[in-house]
């Protein structure tokens, strides 16, 4: 058994933080090894570069024992490295066999030789386990049957080394099961596989050897027969990182943001509905943290509280007044300020410059208008002001949002809703893949809010975060609300299995 | 620190002119390719041009004739800016100008209110037609290029149907043709020096027009819904911008402008709409829309700079050059084409350097950071 990928002292910056700083990996040949740390702490850099994406500042990539030097993802596939994306990229409307073939056609000249590839991929999806009919369409498949698909695609390109990144944020726990049953297999047939994770449980479950990483870091490595859960989370959190300070201020008795029975369809006649008869109510004060795996419900929730996706059933109320009838702009004017889940999908003009960034979503209110002009002064003014107060990282108003860095980015835009002095606040992973020095900065402000009176939904995907920020938790499992704990008693863990429905009491 | 400014405005001013240069460059060596393959020395040609262009004559031609283009083109912007091709300017100003022509000219009446009346018809009659593609493109989800061509074909049809309607048109001379305006409801022109051809007034309405769109895109909340939606229309919704809603605005406007194209033919050349009135404007308008970078400012020059290449490639068949005058569409074309490409290198180079400065804004700020650190 030799060594498959050894990555030695890596080295990666990037405007304002040090991505990498001294990241020692070495993987043997046929094992599962597990990479994991909290977000921000290096991991998919790490993956970039492995795949090529991305070349190192400082240190060395070896592969199979041979030092290389990848200049694009192509290189690395020729050596025998794929990658699975978290976010499939699939086509929806060509079959299984189509889409793996995708780029590498089989055939002669301009003939496509369908016998031969869905042949091919039989004998591939058989040899490893991998079950999924190759002439189906992706459009028909679940997401468990599509991940399998992404990882036939590397495997019909030659790959020996799998890099899969966060495999399991969409899947659920039967998925994760027949998921591990095929890495099993794969590794057995002499494949090599980088799972990249920050879910403890599942990393013990199925890794040979454990690889940790924090602030940029390798601080450790271990076999999981030699450590606990609870070993691995002090390696990845580090004991010296500040515990949430128990909050000092009452929570108020008033609700500020009251949702009942919130209803949304499926998207086909008769499926289950995406959001299932949801109520919940965050008081002045107060964080309410929504918990579960991605894709159960919480992308409807934020959407039909924002105002972009109509509900079919149910009511929400802020401070009083229903929001049935108000358009986005109008909720927002009634003080409710909205953290969206993808900041560039959703919440940034990226060409814009920063001071027409501030404005977006206050754009009709009196702040920044002048009659029907824009008040740009007025606007300019207040990115200064934030740039100031929330340490956003710039070289002035005018520059354009796209030349900041992700944590720059969202410190702006926390800044931005924050400054809206709003009653409630929604906040989708509102630290999600910034670095750890702003990550504690929006912890920091959010908690100043909540104790000025802010009432706040967060919905995210960081357990350390939800337990650490909320005063409620929900758990939220297929458009339900499946569980209501107490974050001063929960652990990770337990919180996780709620999460995939393992666990269902204290509802 | 004080460097900083004057690099940013130096480079600013770098991607106002490098790229239309680069355009223009491109497009003179393709045209003299094109002049050489058919046996004239390009330099003779261009002499030739130059000299015809360079007349007080020439100039009022070119600003007379690039009035239509500048209104076009504005029209085809205001799509642009939230990434909604109205292809269909064409046939909205057709229409909007036999239908204003039609009624303009038999109205009762002064002849301030005769060009009221026209002007004002021909805005609403745009703006209706337009609003059918937007209407479906809102409701139904019909591609607003697919839409707008297609009423381009209608447009056209119902132009030919109504100039066979006698109470709309009728024969003067060889051609059918609306009414004539009376003197009175012509709109001034001004001679310059006599002898030479008249300015069309209508280039003051027009000069408004662009300052009243610069205003519009750049400073007003209606502008920055706008540009909020053709930049990010995710991001947009979920500021509370109305995407339908904007949609169907956007196209109104769309065609209300484009309902302007024909006015300068109509109330300062022609005064009546004939089978033969100007076409291919509503096209030319995306060219010269493209050229000028979607900007007022870029779209009035560019126009002017079409309609002078129109104009001096008049010259080109006469003695001893008998080269064809279509190397005057040849350059417009290839500066099209060419300006379009140079306007992304650029814009890529300006990123790319938004990027690294704000990368050393914040690593300077780091070390600021640390070495307060360090020194407490």
């Amino acid at each position: 058994m030799g060594t498959a990928i050894e990555l030695r002292d890596i080295v990666k910056r990037f405007p304002g933080v040090v991505a990498n700083d001294g990241v020692n990996v070495k993987v043997e040949t046929g094992t599962i090894h597990a990479l994991i740390g909290e977000n921000g702490a290096g991991k998919s850099t790490v993956m970039k570069i492995l795949y090529g994406a991305q070349p190192p500042d400082e240190g060395t990539v070896a592969v199979n024992g041979t030092e290389v030097h990848f200049k694009s993802p192509k290189d690395a596939i020729d050596l025998g490295i794929g990658m699975v994306f978290q976010h499939f990229m699939l086509a929806e409307n060509l079959t299984v066999w189509e889409n793996v073939v995708l780029g590498s056609e089989p055939g002669k000249g301009m003939r496509l030789d369908a016998k031969s590839a869905i042949a091919t991929l039989r004998a591939l999806a058989e040899k490893n386990g991998l079950d999924v009919d190759p002439t189906a369409y992706i459009s028909d498949l679940g997401v468990g049957e599509r991940q399998r698909v992404e990882i036939l695609k590397v495997l019909y390109r030659g790959a020996k080394i799998i890099i899969l990144d966060e495999p399991t944020a969409v899947l659920v726990p039967q998925e994760v099961n027949e998921l591990f049953e095929s890495l099993r297999e794969l590794t057995a047939s002499g494949a090599t596989i980088i799972f990249i994770s920050h879910k403890l449980d599942e990393v013990l479950a199925i890794a040979d050897d454990i690889t940790v990483l924090r602030a940029g870091k390798t601080v450790g490595s271990a076999k999981p027969s030699e450590v606990t859960a609870r070993d691995l989370a002090e390696m990845m959190v580090g004991s010296e990182l500040p515990v949430p300070a128990p909050r000092t201020t009452a929570i108020s008795d008033e609700v500020a943001l009251e949702v009942t029975g919130l209803t949304v369809a499926s998207h086909t006649p008769g499926g289950r509905p995406r959001l299932s008869n949801v109520s919940l109510s965050v008081r002045r004060g107060e964080i309410v943290g929504i918990a579960g795996v991605e894709g159960n419900g919480q992308t409807e929730l934020l959407e039909a509280l924002v105002g972009t996706l109509a509900p079919s059933a149910g009511t929400i109320t802020l401070e009083g007044r229903s929001m049935a009838d108000l358009s986005t702009r109008e909720r927002r004017a009634q003080g409710l300020a909205y953290i969206a889940e993808d900041r560039q999908r959703d919440s940034l003009l990226l060409g814009a410059p920063l001071w027409e960034n501030v404005m977006l979503g206050y754009q009709a209110t009196e702040v920044f208008t002048n009659g029907v002009w824009v008040d740009r002064d007025a606007a300019r003014q207040r990115t200064e002001e934030i740039i100031e107060r929330y340490d956003v990282r710039t070289p002035g108003a005018d520059t354009a949002a796209v030349a900041l860095s992700g944590g720059n980015q969202q410190k702006l835009i926390v800044g931005r809703e924050m400054t809206s002095k709003p009653d409630v606040l929604v906040a989708a992973h509102p630290t999600r893949g910034i670095d750890v020095g702003a990550q504690a900065d929006i912890w920091d402000n959010l908690r100043h809010a909540r104790d000025s009176g802010l009432a706040v939904l967060l919905v995210s995907a960081d357990l350390e975060e939800l337990i650490g920020l909320s005063d409620t938790l929900l758990v939220m499992l297929r458009g339900e609300v499946v569980a209501r704990l107490d974050p001063n008693t929960i652990t990770k863990s337990d919180l996780g299995q709620y999460m995939t429905g393992a666990r269902k009491d204290a509802a | 620190m004080s460097a900083a400014p004057a690099a940013r405005s130096r480079s600013k001013l770098m991607y106002s002119f490098a790229a239309p240069l680069t355009a223009l460059a491109v497009a003179l060596s393709v045209t003299s390719v094109a002049l050489l393959a058919g046996g004239n020395n390009p330099l003779v040609a261009y002499g030739k041009m130059l000299k015809y262009g360079w007349s007080l004559d020439s100039l009022v031609v070119a600003i007379n004739q690039s009035l239509p283009l500048i209104v076009s083109a504005l029209a085809v912007t205001i799509g642009f800016k939230m990434n909604l091709f109205n292809i269909g300017v064409e046939g909205q100003y057709r229409l909007a100008a036999l239908v204003a022509a039609a009624i303009g000219a038999n109205i009762a009446g002064p002849g301030w209110f005769k060009i009221i009346i026209t002007v004002l018809v021909a805005v609403l009659v745009g703006a209706a037609f337009a609003s059918i593609a937007g209407v479906l493109k809102a409701t139904r989800n019909v591609n607003e290029v697919v839409g707008t061509i297609m009423l381009n074909g209608i447009a056209f049809s119902i132009i030919a149907t109504l100039l066979h309607w006698k109470l709309i048109a009728g024969i003067h001379g060889s051609f059918l043709s609306t009414n004539k305006y009376p003197e009175d409801a012509w709109f001034p022109t001004w001679n310059i020096r006599s002898g030479t051809t008249e300015l069309y007034m209508w280039v003051v309405p027009v000069i408004a027009l662009a300052v009243g769109f610069h205003y519009l895109v750049t400073r007003s909340r209606f502008g920055y819904d706008l540009r909020a939606t053709g930049m990010n229309a995710n991001a947009a919704r979920t500021s509370g911008v109305n995407p339908k809603r904007m949609i169907m605005i956007t196209m109104a406007i769309s065609g209300g402008l484009a309902g302007l194209v024909g006015m300068s033919m109509l109330l300062n050349q022609y005064h009546t709409y004939t089978q033969d009135f100007p076409q291919q404007l509503g096209f030319g308008g995306i060219a010269v829309a493209l050229v000028g970078r979607q900007k007022a400012g870029g779209i009035v020059v560019t126009a002017f700079l079409f309609a002078m290449i129109a104009r001096m490639s008049q010259v080109l068949p006469d003695p001893p050059l008998f080269a064809p005058r279509e190397i005057g569409p040849i350059i417009q074309g290839t500066m099209m084409l060419s300006a379009v490409v140079a306007y992304q290198v650029v814009q890529r180079r300006a990123e790319a350097a938004a990027i690294r400065e704000a990368a050393e804004a914040t690593h300077a700020a780091q070390m600021a950071k640390q070495m307060a650190e360090v020194s407490a």
